[in-house]
């Protein structure tokens, strides 16, 4: 069965303030939902935990990580293998997937989060967030223009 | 109940990523194909997600679960974390670091073919390439931490 991404879009953001309201997710506010801090915090407190080192990570995940994208990599390899979609296979090299990968979360912390949390901090009332989502589309539309028409 | 909030992520995200998965949800990938070919299937995922976040807002802030949120609040009320600038920036430096990190992020995602979240979800689906950028985004946080905060900080601070 195919799931529209009108209708997952709707549950994922309605989970994002369920989250924040009633699994204590805050602070800091707006914090339900987002692959890059989450993967952040997971990272710097297994790193801290390991080393004693005391990298950045959000008050929420003082004690123990969010554990979001752990979430969300299980119930997406359920859902490939449920529905026979598992495939070992590569879209590009790796290496520049890698390059990729630390070069988009680098962008993504500098401005606050990964586009799920920016477009749940948008829902929350920051203004900020929506410049950035602005930029990113702006960001897409010359990677468009550069990157994907000339290797169309 | 101390370690709520990672029993409730973990349990959502498995919700989630399953629905991400059936969906291809992406956010990046949304916004290009409406630029492209002005196809709107998948950037109303980006709407769905503001519209159902929107809503829970509404909802649980009138029953007085989370603190009622000021619409067009700017300056000082969001704390980001990991921002590299914090309460301490200006607001001409937080507009600076969000455009240039937006920007960024729709330039590098589109070549990598999906915004963080659809990535993950293609990881799980067996894709080399997509694990490797996962591993990118992990080694890419130490870095912006131990690398990237301080450089921010003296040009801005």
């Amino acid at each position: 069965m195919r799931i529209s991404p009108l209708v997952a879009g709707l549950i994922g953001g309605f989970s994002a303030a369920l989250l924040q309201a009633f699994f204590k997710v805050s602070p800091p506010p707006a914090y339900g939902i987002c692959i890059a801090c989450h993967t952040r915090d997971l990272v710097n407190w297994i790193v801290n935990a390991i080393s004693g080192s005391t990298l950045f990570v959000a008050p929420v995940s003082k004690v123990f990580p969010v554990l979001t994208v752990v979430g969300i990599f299980v119930g997406a390899f359920i859902a490939a293998n449920v529905h026979k979609e598992f495939k070992i296979k590569q879209t590009h090299n790796p290496i520049v997937g890698f390059v990729l990968g630390v070069l988009v979360v680098i962008f993504a912390l500098l401005m606050g989060g990964c586009p799920l949390r920016e477009t749940i901090r948008t829902a929350y009332g920051d203004v900020i967030a929506l410049i950035s989502l602005i930029a990113m589309f702006a960001g897409v539309i010359v990677a468009s223009e550069v990157y994907l028409k000339r290797n169309a | 109940m101390e370690y709520l909030h990672a029993i409730g992520t973990f349990a959502f995200g498995i919700l989630l990523g399953y629905l991400f998965q059936r969906s291809r949800m992406c956010f990046v990938g949304g916004m290009r194909d409406f630029y492209l070919i002005r196809d709107t299937w998948l950037i109303k995922g980006l709407f769905g997600f503001f519209g159902g976040a929107l809503l829970g807002y509404i909802i649980f802030s009138a029953m007085g679960k989370i603190p009622f949120f000021p619409w067009i609040a700017v300056k000082g009320f969001t704390p980001i974390p990991g921002d590299p600038l914090g309460k301490a920036g200006s607001l001409v430096g937080h507009l600076i670091v969000a455009i240039i990190g937006g920007f960024g992020v729709g330039f590098f995602s589109v070549i990598q073919g999906g915004c963080p979240l659809r990535n993950y979800v293609m990881a799980a689906e067996g894709n080399k390439t997509a694990i490797a950028y996962v591993l990118g985004l992990a080694v890419g946080a130490v870095l912006f931490h131990t690398v990237v905060v301080p450089i921010v900080k003296a040009i801005l601070l």
